[in-house]
């Protein structure tokens, strides 16, 4: 277990380096880094000041060790948008409402998809299973920026059941976290239903029916937490995609988070802004991925006390 | 008469063909025997024992027909409902290969309490904890306080089917079904474990139905013993007496096969043919295609069951040789 | 003469029954769509587009579609700069197929190519390719496609290289694989034997036995590369104004959803559609070919 935590952090490292090499290389990628860096308008000052931090008049393996110095130390500089305000400060007030519509959306992924691919599972080719198929390619195949405008149209504007956009209420919470959690119930339901099958055609389900254990205990207990730790591999991908999936539905929704931030970030050509959120948020999915791992042993005692 | 099974029938309903698992079986068991069950794999031992507690294996399976009366009530005619009560509690049973039939993610102890929560014995939460150690111990675990933490993966395999037999004695049942409970382990440990269960019986008078593939086995544990060839009992009766006088030509090379302790071989049957195969319509004897003696009639229609062979009123067998009374074997 | 007849009668209509059954289990209604979404306006887009999809008229902003009371002449209503939602979704679907295209055929053709090395040669290769493949997939690439558009502007050709960015990987990991197993296979241990070189080995051996492997794949990442292309422009980092980007046409029409919801919903519903009917045919091909191959 140590051991393999230890090079699975050693990965982590590595990834992080390399999402580091690529900001740096697209950064610079065309002949004068200042312009590519700064939009047209930008003051005298700012450029200066830039120049300065990421040491744009050095060759460029110093400029890059200068760059991970400053990375390291979290100096991404300040916004360009919003002259005065340190492009990472900026970043992390908003994570945690990005995070908080994260997490609601992964609860809700697995709140439906848990019962519908136990379902699917128990009662094979039954209506239920075909729901949760059509379900899945549904999932595969809605633009979850246009699905999202759909839903404001519907419920917002037309039902007036839930607020168009913003951040407030825990209404405000329901319509981008279901649009965001959507995508997850399709990979995670089939992933659990197929686990499932897997789970309660073995030995130790005959067994627990054998004992006499009710048909709730054998399936719920016994059969899902088996079927559990396949999924669980998953989750790492998952808020990968719950990262991802926040960037548009942010904007549909104007959701105050990152996703929000970083889009407007690149209208305005903020640079030192688009830099500090990709790191946070490759640094956020590679831990998390960590944390699965981690997870992962706890779920599984074969693997916990290897 | 502990259970009497007549006429049972499980058919096996897949796309292509309706398989006759269970083709019209019947037995009984009495308190504090053991009945041995032997077949080669693939003769519908499991899905007979199974269907006894109906779990035949689903959705394929289906219990078309028979009946199985434990202590003069039909099991089959029970809800589902109903056998969750006699599961494990009246009647339990042992697995095949303890690798797979002990949950990987739950440890022994969760997984005993369970057994006797579902068995409603009375117990308090203390009383669960001390019960489950004293079944440990009754089925020689060592250090049974400690074992309960134990998760599967970290037992031996003998150990886990001890663990699996304690399971199906925990709620002190009236039958125990073993199906080739030693099979995966390795001859000592199968010879310890085949003791044991020899003792519990002794201490307990629990009727047991051991199914198996090996007669060696059966000699030292049955009292009766019936053999199963394709869905159909083909020859029952007390062991000594069958062993002395097999009357149908499958038990005689099922005999003949069993390895002699001094040349222990790896070699199982030699048999000459492969059963049928699942699906095939069968009319006949079920064993006529592999058989030495068999002539046309055999090919055409089954045998009927001829009884008291050895002189013994339990030794039957199906078969058309049997008719001429020189075949009948005979005590002397 | 006669046996020759004879063989020949016999052959011929069971190859011809086969083909009738193919034909006959062939998804119709997804297939239609993408000719009828996706295929059919992308090539005869002058000839079907009643209106300039670049231009519009102010007089004739915010129309609704023809069907709930707007001008006959807009079918589905027009934009806040009075185009012709209709022509600019026929428009459109030339965009989608280009960046579907153009990205599936680099990306797949440099994944194909590294897998096939990895798989094939082993070794430090395969080592090298392995870790850039678990790098790649594990960096979303709407990430890049931000730093990317911040740093040096989006184009079509920047979209095309992100797309293949995701692609290469996708392949390389699956192609990889398939490659392994062949390399260890009968025919190519007896071409070897026979002196093929590695190269004829790889292209004349290998490949063939994983066509079936690249079709259904490639069938797979369309909707994927559709959807992506249409976030990517959506969110403005993509397919730049004014073209008719369906991603694009949704993020205009984001603003007027209280009062002109036919602006966003019609390209969306385009998407969609494609989206859902190359996935379908997709599983199609995937049960028919390649029943072996994961979900990708």
């Amino acid at each position: 277990m140590l051991r393999y935590l230890i090079k699975r952090l050693g990965q982590t490292v590595f990834t992080l380096f390399a999402v580091t090499v690529i900001v740096f290389g697209l950064g610079r990628m065309t002949g004068d880094p200042a312009t590519v860096l700064m939009p047209v308008e930008a003051r005298q000052e700012d450029r200066a000041r830039i120049m300065e931090l990421w040491g744009l008049d050095q060759p460029l393996h110093v400029q890059y060790l200068r760059y991970i110095g400053n990375v390291l130390r979290g100096e991404f500089g300040d916004s360009l948008q919003w002259p005065g305000r340190d492009a990472l400060e900026l970043v992390l007030l908003r994570i945690g409402n990005t995070l908080e519509l994260g997490l609601v959306a992964l609860l809700f992924a697995v709140a439906l998809a848990v019962p519908i691919g136990v379902f699917s599972a128990v009662y094979k080719n039954s209506a239920i299973d075909h729901v949760g198929k059509f379900i899945a390619l549904l999932g595969q195949s809605l633009p979850h920026f246009w699905i999202g405008i759909v839903f404001i149209w519907i419920f917002a504007v037309n039902l007036r059941w839930l607020p168009t956009s913003g951040r407030g209420t825990w209404q405000h919470l329901i319509m981008p976290a279901v649009v965001i959690g959507w995508f997850q119930v399709a990979a995670l339901m089939r992933l659990i239903r197929s686990a499932m099958l897997e789970s309660l055609d073995s030995e130790y389900i005959k067994l627990a029916r054998l004992k006499g254990v009710r048909e709730r205990i054998v399936i719920w207990k016994h059969a899902l937490r088996n079927a559990a730790i396949v999924p669980l591999t998953y989750f790492g991908i998952m808020i990968a995609y719950l990262v991802v999936g926040s960037i548009t539905t942010e904007v549909v929704f104007s959701w105050p988070g990152v996703g929000l931030l970083v889009v407007n970030a690149v209208t305005a050509r903020d640079f030192p802004v688009v830099q500090a959120v990709t790191i946070v948020f490759a640094f956020v999915i590679v831990l998390a991925n960590l944390v699965v791992d981690v997870l992962y042993g706890v779920f599984d005692p074969r693997i916990r006390f290897e | 008469m502990l259970l009497e099974v007549k006429d049972l029938r499980t058919y096996l309903f897949t796309k292509r063909a309706t398989v006759k698992a269970v083709d019209g079986v019947s037995f009984y068991l009495r308190r504090g025997e053991t009945l041995g069950i032997v077949g080669e794999s693939g003769s519908g031992k499991s899905i007979m024992a199974l269907s006894l507690l109906q779990m035949e294996p689903k959705p394929a399976g289906r219990i078309v027909g028979g009946e199985a009366l434990f202590r003069g009530d039909d099991l089959l005619r029970k809800s589902q409902g109903e056998m969750r009560t006699i599961r494990g509690r009246r009647i339990s049973m042992i697995l095949q290969d303890p690798q797979t039939s002990l949950n990987p993610v739950f440890t022994i102890g969760n997984q005993l309490n369970e057994a006797f929560v579902t068995g409603k014995q009375g117990l308090a939460r203390g009383g669960v904890r001390k019960a489950v150690v004293d079944v440990l111990r009754k089925v020689n675990i060592a250090d049974p306080e400690r074992r309960v933490t134990a998760f599967p993966h970290q037992l031996s395999g003998g150990m886990k089917q001890r663990v699996v037999g304690a399971i199906a004695i925990s709620c002190s049942p009236d039958i125990v079904i073993a199906d080739e409970p030693t099979t995966s382990l390795d001859l000592t440990i199968q010879a310890q474990y085949l003791r044991l269960i020899k003792r519990l019986q002794d201490t307990t008078g629990v009727g047991v139905i051991f199914i198996t593939h090996d007669f060696g086995i059966v000699a030292k544990m049955c009292d009766r013993v019936a053999v199963m060839y394709a869905g159909k009992i083909v020859e029952h009766g007390p062991v000594r007496s069958i062993f002395n006088h097999p009357s149908h030509p499958y038990t005689q090379a099922l005999i003949n096969s069993v390895p002699k302790l001094e040349e222990r071989t790896e070699r199982l049957y030699s048999i000459p043919g492969q059963p049928p195969a699942p699906g095939q319509e069968l009319v006949g004897c079920r064993f006529a295609p592999r058989c030495e003696f068999a002539d046309e009639r055999c090919r055409q229609e089954y045998p009927p069951q001829f009884e008291g062979l050895s002189r013994h009123s339990e030794h039957t067998a199906d078969c058309w040789r049997l008719e001429d009374p020189t075949w009948r074997p005979s005590r002397h | 003469m006669r046996e020759a007849q004879a063989s020949a009668v016999g052959a011929g209509p069971t190859r011809a029954r086969l083909a009738w059954r193919w034909l006959r289990e062939l998804p119709l209604l997804p297939i239609a769509i993408i000719l009828v979404v996706l295929v059919i306006p992308a090539i005869f887009a002058e000839y079907l587009a009643p209106h300039n999809p670049y231009s519009g008229s102010l007089r004739a902003r915010l129309q609704p579609p023809a069907f709930l009371g707007g001008p006959s002449e807009f079918l589905l209503g027009t934009d806040h700069q009075g185009r012709d939602i209709f022509s600019r979704i026929i428009f459109g679907s030339r965009i989608s197929i280009a960046v579907a295209g153009a990205g599936i055929l680099i990306g797949g053709s440099i994944g194909t190519t590294l897998g096939l090395i990895a798989g094939y040669f082993r070794g430090v290769a395969e080592t090298i390719v392995t870790r850039l493949v678990d790098l790649t997939l594990s960096i979303p690439a709407i990430l890049v496609a931000l730093v990317v558009a911040a740093a040096i502007g989006a184009r079509f050709t920047t979209v095309v290289a992100i797309v293949a960015l995701v692609l290469w990987a996708v392949y390389a990991r699956q192609v990889r694989a398939e490659a392994l197993k062949w390399a260890q296979s009968d025919f190519v241990a007896r071409a070897r034997v026979a002196g093929a070189s590695h190269f004829r080995i790889i292209v004349r051996h290998i490949l063939p036995n994983i066509a079936n492997t690249l079709i259904v794949l490639s069938t797979l990442q369309v909707g994927f590369v559709i959807v992506f292309e249409g976030s990517l422009s959506f969110l403005g980092v993509g397919i730049p104004r004014p073209n008719p980007a369906w991603g694009l046409m949704v993020a205009d029409g984001r603003i007027h959803v209280v009062s002109a919801w036919w602006i966003a919903f019609f390209p969306g519903l385009a998407i969609m559609l494609t989206v859902l009917s190359v996935n379908m045919l997709g599983d199609w091909l995937r049960d028919r070919l390649d029943p072996k191959l994961t979900q990708v």
